[in-house]
């Protein structure tokens, strides 16, 4: 059956319909159904099982490549399904299916459900498209409307305070727009825009600056720095499935996806060489700076969000060595980062709904009566750690292996990362569910979350499990034959020394953390000498001040360009409405003062004419 | 071939013809009617200029000479019309029938006198048009400075001797520059006649001394009918006698003089001396300089014909301009700003007039809003202001983008630039004086004000339907150039 | 021969200074008239006898008489008139413009390529003066006719109010 359905997509222009034009059609239905519950959940269900189903033949199928000249100017909707495109589409069918579930259970007797629904279906149609897309031009116009769907998602629940949606719509746009600069660049220098047709474009001289271009673009879709800086407030301001959904699912997809083709297919990135260092760096920095922010936070949801940020780093830094296994270490990451970072974004939303925060200091010891989230919590917070033999442990194992083989100064940030890492999700762990059993003030009781919330959580730690200990799975199954890479990475990693490095990073975190509680006090305070130490307390008040948030830097410098524009609109203004007039004016009074009626005056100025004609004649000749 | 010797002996006898019946006639009667005779003779000449353009390119021909006398003596004086002389034959007829329209509200005594004078300019400029002779030229152009300062002088009143006085001065300067000229010329080529000068080669095999007489004698002719154009620097007795009139001597003055009797010397000196390049230059230079101080001036007045007067100074530049391309298509865009000019310049006259003979006042200061009264003025002068502000699509666009574009093809595209920047002045200073006296508040005290009939009504209508029409037709006019081959 | 044209240049300008320094306009205008004529008579013994013709008999004749006509009407006191043009600007201007015109017409004169043309005798092409007058300038002398009718209708048009 399978074949079948690949074949009918394969055939026409039925890939679009049914790929990008039915979930739109699909949202806007949900968009119509609103709050009936029943209905949503089941059309939303169907569709999305739907999606995977054709997902799934794709995968299966040898792909194919389509060229529709629906329009002019080069832009030709040119699509390529093929084994790594369609391992994509495969990935965000099936998480999609799962935060679908969520969503619509999660948003159940809530006002937005319909709009936020009709917004999510759009983005998967964007997404499918994005990834399909052979045209670099077209890709991009899949790519700006997720930026749309996202700007609408964020002003859904806050239309009167739209701080958030506006520093997203900001940064990711501009993002978007180094993205379309590079873009424009690459066309140029290629002399395509396709990517089938490209061959990989060498990175030096205006290249060069066409690859950063590209590469901050879809890195910062991921939500790596420098254009970070929204999630953080999003995690306070945007309902959690949104959270679930975008900062840690389907923006990762997108733009590690772009990141890997543009490492891999558009240009020729030489391990060692400047660019990749350049992008290994970002990566590195990223790791470290975002999780050394998320260590302090005091809040479930804006402590995730950092770590959102912060596992963009090892992905970039895997993808930015440019090594085959550095690529696979990074694919491999996503995927894992996707499924427990959902999950851990959804175990919050399942402690949101159920003590109404998700604010730590008000909240403790809710493993008693939530135990199915706790468990998901705690095997995915073990996956994000890296604790083997979970997921997480694997594909990081491969980032650090990639990692020092380039440079030991990466494996060294990226060991760092891993340590905040673990001391914080120890910290919001025992905060948040072990300890002393703490309610709101407002709430009475708690119970376990409805299974259609816990659902997705439990297959996404059945997942976490299953990719760890079966890692052969993922990585032999899917990952290597989409790159068409014969290496075998699967298994236990190969160096025992890094493998016990690692562990001893992990049992250093536990100690650091059981020193640090023991000293605060409680479980919640044990970062505090961390976040108190002597220099780094300066440094992080700033940061809390949101001194370094470069979307600050951005509007200081917009403020500055636009009072600049003010200055000179005024000069400008200045010289239409005074000075240009008061020149006039005076040339007007001065010549009206000595046209002053006389006629001698009349003869002398008729005669200075006839001498400069005269002259004129003389210097003519 | 002899009808069209007919139309143009009709532009010598007709005016004769009513000054010889004016004079013959009881002194009463010529007081009562001889307006009217005035009016038959100026819709003659249209008729009969009308016709001859008709009538020659119904023969194909671009041009046709013609004696009174005797055509088998090869020295023998001709009169000859062409295509562009046609039209400003045209113009004359236009200009001298709205005048008269004006005339028969604002001028109540010496009617017959102002017939008589008219007669005598329209003669003129119809010779000044018509003959084929630099001498020629310049004894018709005696007729027009002499009929011109003696309307401007003849109602007596002190401004009106003033600048009357003040334009005898200059043009007596700028007969003398002519005439001198002239008389520079006929040394070089013992004739004076269009056909032998421009046969002859005035630059080549020439030693330095010749040469050098040539071209003062160009210097003083551009200068003597500079002043008669009243182009920058010559422009100084233009407002006064122009804002000092009756106003249906301005409209004649501004509509129709200034281009006969110097605009039209200019045409035939580039059609004589277009090998000169010193010639075309500072015709450029003075035009650009007419353009931007005459704009200048007209900004910082508060005198309604002065204001249109300066205006005149402005717009001769353009024309000026279009001569100093020295191509054809400069002479076709030269031309037609002749003929726009005239209409939407005695437009703005008569305008003047209505607001005066209602009002009571030139100054702009003292109005406001007289739209609303006067809806017929106000749209008339508007139209006007926006051809002559160069805004499609009034007639005064299409003129000016010839202009521009014959200097564009010339190589004067410096030249290009500064006409059309321009163009903005001359906006600026009309919408001051639309704004000012047609435009905002009522004033109380012209609450009974109402619109003015008769013939100045009329007048209004005729020249704003002439304008629209124009600006309207004609890309049809520049088809049919193009079928007669002319450009 | 040529004494005469350096006496009568000589005039020409002296008259042409005095026309304009003069603060009456009546001997204004008369000493305009007087350059007139003397340019005139330039022009008749340098040859250019149709030339000096019309000069003398419309500009510094007919045109004189015109505007002293007007002159001579006008109800403004003539005392008024004289201080309406008493200004002391071209007592300042004059100079600049004498020495403007004086340096150019000295550049002029003195650059190696100029040198006085030789008088071209004219006349002898035409032969009688009747028939110059007749044949070749015949619009001319129609048109001086016509100059000569207007100029008497403007001194009817000026002078009817008198009466």
């Amino acid at each position: 059956m399978l074949n079948s359905i690949s074949l009918f997509l394969g055939s026409g222009a039925n890939i679009i319909w049914f790929m990008i034009v039915l979930p739109v059609a699909i949202g806007v239905v949900l968009w119509f159904l609103g709050k009936h519950y029943i209905p949503a959940l089941i059309l939303s269900l169907v569709s999305a099982a739907v999606n995977l189903l054709f997902a799934v033949s794709l995968y299966r199928s040898e792909g194919f490549y389509l060229v529709f000249p629906f329009s002019s100017c080069g832009l030709d909707i040119a699509l390529n399904v093929y084994s790594f495109s369609s391992m994509f589409l495969l990935f965000i069918a099936a998480g999609f299916l799962l935060i679908i579930l969520y969503s619509v259970v999660f948003l159940k007797e809530k006002n937005y459900a319909g709009c936020f629904m009709l917004y999510m279906y759009i983005s998967l149609a964007m997404m499918n498209g994005a990834f399909m897309s052979d045209n670099l031009g077209v890709m991009l116009f899949f790519w700006e409307g997720l930026l749309c769907t996202l700007f609408g998602i964020l002003l859904i629940n806050n239309m009167h305070n739209p701080k958030t949606a506006v520093k997203a719509l900001t940064l990711s746009g501009t993002a978007d727009l180094l993205l379309m600069l590079g873009i424009i660049i690459t066309a140029y220098q290629a002399g395509t825009l396709y990517i089938s047709q490209m061959q990989k474009l060498p990175v030096s001289g205006i290249s060069a600056f066409g690859f950063v271009c590209m590469m901050l673009g879809a890195i910062g879709k991921a939500g790596s720095m420098p254009f970070h800086s929204w999630i953080p407030n999003a995690a306070d301001d945007a309902p959690t499935p949104f959270m679930v959904a975008f900062p840690a699912a389907l923006e990762k997809f997108l733009g590690i996806y772009l990141t890997a083709r543009i490492v891999m297919d558009i240009y020729d990135l030489q391990p060692g060489s400047g660019a990749s260092i350049a992008v290994m760096t970002i990566g590195t920095l990223t790791i470290v700076l975002a999780v050394a922010m998320a260590l302090i936070q005091k809040d479930m949801k804006r402590l995730l969000s950092y770590h959102a940020i912060s596992q963009v780093g090892y992905m970039v830094l895997g993808i930015g060595t440019a090594l085959p296994i550095g690529i696979v270490g990074g694919l491999f990451h996503m995927l894992n980062h996707v499924i427990y970072k959902s999950c851990l974004f959804m175990t919050a939303g399942s402690v949101e709904i159920q003590t109404g925060t998700t604010d730590l200091r008000k909240i403790g010891g809710l493993a008693k009566k939530m135990p199915v989230t706790a468990i998901c919590f705690v095997i995915s917070a073990l996956a994000i750690s890296g604790v083997p033999p979970l997921n997480g442990f694997f594909s990081k194992e491969l980032v650090f292996d990639a990692a020092l083989e380039s440079n030991v100064v990466f494996y060294l940030g990226a060991l760092l990362g891993a340590f905040m890492t673990a001391i914080s999700f120890l910290k919001l762990g025992r905060a948040a569910f072990g300890g002393e059993y703490k309610l709101p003030s407002a709430k009475k009781y708690v119970r376990e979350s409805s299974a259609g919330m816990f659902l997705p959580m439990g297959v996404l730690a059945v997942l976490c499990v299953l990719f760890g200990v079966a890692n052969t799975l993922p990585l032999d199954g899917l990952l290597c034959p989409a790159l068409g890479d014969t290496e075998v990475y699967s298994g236990w990693p190969h160096s025992t020394v890094l493998v016990l490095i690692s562990i001893a990073v992990l049992l250093l975190s536990l100690g650091d953390h059981l020193y640090g509680s023991k000293k605060s006090g409680s479980a919640l305070d044990a970062a505090d000498h961390i976040h108190y130490a002597p220099v780094l307390k300066n440094i992080y008040n700033a940061a809390e001040k949101q001194l370094f948030d470069p979307y600050n830097w951005l509007m200081h410098v917009a403020n500055g360009f636009s009072a600049l524009c003010v200055f000179i609109e005024r000069c400008i203004t200045w010289l239409y409405d005074d000075g240009v007039v008061g020149i006039v004016k005076g040339a007007g009074t001065l010549l009206q003062r000595f046209n002053d009626g006389s006629l001698s005056r009349y003869l002398v100025v008729a005669i200075t004419g006839v001498a400069g004609i005269i002259v004129l004649f003389l210097a003519i000749i | 071939m002899q009808v069209i010797e007919y139309s143009a002996v009709l532009f010598f006898a007709v005016p004769l013809a009513i000054l010889l019946i004016n004079i013959l006639f009881p002194k009463q009667l010529a007081e009562k009617f001889s307006i009217y005779l005035a009016g038959i003779a100026a819709i003659t000449q249209i008729a009969a200029s009308a016709a001859g353009f008709l009538l020659l390119s119904a023969y194909r021909l671009h041009e046709y000479e013609f004696s009174f006398w005797d055509m088998t003596n090869a020295g023998s004086v001709r009169f000859g019309v062409n295509t562009f002389s046609l039209v400003i034959l045209f113009c004359i007829g236009l200009v001298s029938l709205a005048s008269i329209l004006v005339a028969n509200r604002t001028v109540d005594k010496k009617r017959a006198g102002y017939v008589n004078l008219l007669m005598m300019l329209m003669l003129g400029m119809n010779g000044m048009v018509m003959v084929t002779d630099l001498f020629s030229l310049y004894v018709f152009l005696e007729i027009v400075g002499i009929a011109s300062f003696v309307l401007i002088a003849m109602f007596k009143s002190d401004t009106g001797l003033e600048g009357a006085f003040k334009y005898l001065v200059m043009s007596i300067l700028a007969s003398i520059m002519i005439l001198t000229g002239l008389s520079f010329i006929f040394m070089q080529t013992g004739s004076l006649q269009y056909a032998h000068v421009v046969g002859m080669n005035l630059l080549e095999g020439q030693s330095s001394p010749q040469l050098m007489l040539i071209y003062a004698a160009m210097t003083l002719m551009i200068a003597g009918f500079g002043i008669k154009t009243g182009a920058v620097p010559f422009h100084s007795w233009l407002p006064d006698a122009h804002q000092s009139a009756n106003t249906a001597v301005s409209v004649l003055l501004s509509g129709i003089v200034i281009k006969v009797a110097g605009i039209y010397g200019f045409i035939v000196l580039t059609g004589l001396f277009s090998k000169l390049p010193a010639v075309n230059m500072a015709l450029a230079i003075m035009g650009t300089v007419s353009i931007i101080i005459g704009a200048l001036f007209a900004l910082r007045q508060n005198h309604f014909k002065r204001i249109v007067a300066y205006s005149s100074v402005s717009q001769m530049g353009y024309i000026l301009l279009g001569l100093s391309a020295g191509s054809i298509l400069g002479l076709l865009g030269a031309v037609v700003h002749v003929f726009n000019h005239a209409t939407f310049k005695s437009t703005l006259f008569t305008n003047a007039a209505a607001v005066h003979e209602q009002t009571g006042t030139y100054d702009i200061d003292e109005m406001g809003g007289l739209e609303k009264k006067m809806p017929v003025t106000g749209f008339s002068s508007l139209a006007a202001f926006m051809s002559t502000a160069g805004i499609p699509p009034f007639a005064g666009f299409w003129s000016k983008l010839l202009i521009i574009m014959a200097l564009w093809d010339s190589g004067f595209q410096l030249f290009a630039a500064i006409a059309l920047f321009a163009s903005i002045f001359t906006a600026v200073y009309f919408l001051r004086l639309q704004k000012k006296v047609f435009f905002g508040k009522l004033l109380s005290k012209f609450a009974g004000l109402t619109e003015i009939g008769g013939s100045i009504k009329f007048a209004q209508i005729m020249l704003t339907v002439v304008t629209i029409a124009t600006g309207l037709f004609f890309p049809f006019a520049l088809l049919y150039l193009k079928g007669i081959g002319i450009l | 021969m040529e004494a005469v044209v350096y006496i009568c240049l000589g005039l020409m300008f002296i008259f042409g200074v005095l026309a304009v320094m003069f603060r009456s306009i009546l001997k204004s205008a008369i000493a305009l008239a007087v350059a007139s004529a003397m340019l005139g008579i330039i022009m008749y013994v340098l040859g250019s006898v149709w030339a000096a013709i019309f000069e003398i008999s419309v500009c510094s004749g007919l045109i004189t008489v015109i505007f002293i006509s007007a002159i001579s009407l006008s109800n403004t006191d003539k005392q008024d008139l004289a201080k309406l043009y008493e200004d002391k600007e071209r007592m300042a201007f004059l100079p600049t413009v004498l020495i403007i015109s004086g340096v150019t017409l000295l550049l002029v004169v003195t650059s190696p390529a100029f040198s006085l043309p030789a008088a071209v005798p004219v006349a002898e092409a035409a032969d009688t003066l009747r028939e110059t007058l007749w044949i070749h300038r015949q619009v001319d002398i129609w048109g001086q006719a016509m100059v000569i009718i207007t100029g008497a209708l403007t001194v009817v048009a000026l002078f009817k109010e008198r009466e």
